[in-house]
Formats: structure tokens, C-alpha cells, sequence
């Protein structure tokens, strides 16, 4: 069976743990409409990805984080923006938990700095159901 | 950045990564049971600690702060059989509490863990920190 093209997901949250309840809803339908399999890992992914921008970046609870998933092909693409920065302190922090998670079931994860806003891009190849 | 995703890619699950920065302060109050958004906990008679709901870092704080008024010296028992979802926070948590009871001699059961908790205990390569009692599918 092939991956269902759907149109890109794209959520914007308030920087508060009470957004990722909602957050993993939202992802988790979405792949599964998408026919992935492993749509936990992913869900984890991203959870942990929001996370990070929400202890970490210093952001005030009513600015918000923007989430884009998209599928090209089997290519799972996945953009968490907001507009902190994150601090050294709470990279070094984020290193031995989040991060190593993302690592670890995501093909590719980076993270841009740009015009005030810090950008996790993460990538991995889907396996269908 | 280059060099910094480098040293990323050089982390190992070392028991030092998990848990040493979360701060463990014990309040006054005597928490028994405790809720948070999107989960709570309750303790069984037997002084299980009975979770339910999704582990993030909104309901983290909540199931550290009930470990910590119930664990003793002797094994303590975490039921999951309730919990689909778990991230990093409460992973920190467990391996806390594994932490304290290997330093008595001890050890913490998981029991009734799900597909979701054993997959993060595999990425993790935390599954040996724990005796693993009545896993579901």
C-alpha cells in the first residue's frame, strides 16, 4: 500500500505544555490518515522537538510555535519555528534528552537560526503499515 | 552549529545524560494522589503508584513528585498499564526512581507497559534499569 498524499499539516501553538496534548492529536491523526507506520516515534519526535522550544527558549506563553509536517514521497519533513532563542545553557540542557531522542528515531535533525526565530528541521523516510 | 550537531551525534544514553538536572524538592505537603492537564497518579494500597494518562512535561512533575513521597528502601512498583504516551520528562522520572533504589539495594518494577513506554525504554537503551512485569501488546 502507498502513502496517502495529503495536504502539509501545519499547527500554530501557544509556548505552553497544555499545547501538546492537542499537538500529539493532531500529529498522530495525520500519519495515520497518511497510512505510516511507527507513528509514535514521530509523534515523540515532535512532542520533544515543542518541548524543547517551550522550556527552553524563553518564550512569553502567548507567542507561539509553528509546526509544519509534510510527506514527498516517503519523505517525512518536519519544521518547528518560534521566535526565542535558544540559550547555550538550554542547549547543553536539551543535549542529553529531547535532542538525543530526536536523534535517534529521525533520519536527519538541524536546527537554523534566521531572522529571530529558531527552526528544528527533522527528516526521516517512512515505512508504510 | 556544524560542530555542535557533531558532538550530538557522538551521545550515548549514558545513565549521567538522564535526570541529573531535574530539580527534586520536597515540598510540606504530602502529595498522594496528584493531577496535571493531561495526567494523573493515584497510589494502590500495596503502595503501587498507579499512573494514568500521558507523561509530558506538563504531568512529569506530577508523577516525580509522587514517586518521591512514596519511594522507600524496598522495590518500588510503577503501574503504566494506564499511560500511551511518554516522552523524556517522564522517562527522567522512572530512571530517578531507579537510580535511588539501586543506591538501597532496590529496584522499580514497570507493570502493564505498553507498545509506546517499551519503545522509549529500546531508543533509550534504558529497559535494563527496570524489572518489566506483565507487558501489554
Amino acid at each position: 500500500m502507498m502513502l496517502r498524499v495529503l495536504e502539509p499539516l501545519r499547527l500554530n501553538l501557544e509556548a505552553d505544555a497544555t499545547s501538546l496534548a492537542p499537538l500529539r492529536r493532531a500529529v498522530g491523526d495525520w500519519l495515520t490518515r497518511a497510512g505510516a507506520h511507527d507513528v509514535y516515534d514521530v509523534v515523540l519526535a515532535v512532542d520533544e522537538a515543542v518541548s524543547n522550544a517551550i522550556e527552553h527558549a524563553g518564550l512569553a506563553k502567548t507567542s507561539e510555535i509553528t509546526v509544519n509536517v509534510k510527506l514527498a514521497g516517503e519523505l517525512l519533513q518536519v519544521h518547528v519555528a518560534d521566535h526565542g532563542r535558544w540559550k547555550e545553557q538550554a542547549l547543553d540542557e536539551a543535549r542529553g534528552r529531547g535532542l538525543s531522542i530526536m536523534m535517534a528515531v529521525m533520519d536527519d535533525v538541524s536546527i537554523e537560526h534566521r531572522d529571530g526565530e529558531t527552526c528544528l528541521v527533522m527528516s526521516r523516510r517512512l515505512h508504510k503499515t | 552549529l556544524g560542530e555542535f550537531l557533531v558532538e550530538l551525534h557522538r551521545l550515548s544514553f549514558r545513565e549521567a545524560d538522564w535526570g541529573e538536572k531535574i530539580s527534586r524538592t520536597r515540598g510540606s505537603n504530602v502529595v498522594t494522589t496528584g493531577s496535571s492537564g493531561s495526567v494523573s497518579v493515584d497510589i494502590n494500597s500495596d503502595g503501587t503508584v498507579v499512573v494514568h494518562g500521558d507523561i509530558d512535561i506538563a504531568g512529569g512533575p506530577v508523577l516525580e513528585n509522587a514517586i518521591l513521597e512514596h519511594q522507600g528502601d524496598g522495590p518500588l512498583a510503577i503501574d503504566l498499564a494506564d499511560v500511551s504516551f511518554i516522552d523524556s520528562s517522564g522517562l527522567r522520572s522512572l530512571l530517578n526512581a531507579s537510580r535511588r533504589a539501586q543506591h538501597s539495594g532496590s529496584h522499580v518494577v514497570l507493570r502493564g507497559i505498553g507498545p509506546e513506554v517499551s519503545r522509549l525504554l529500546q531508543i533509550t537503551g534504558t529497559t535494563e534499569r527496570f524489572v518489566i512485569e506483565e507487558p501489554r501488546d
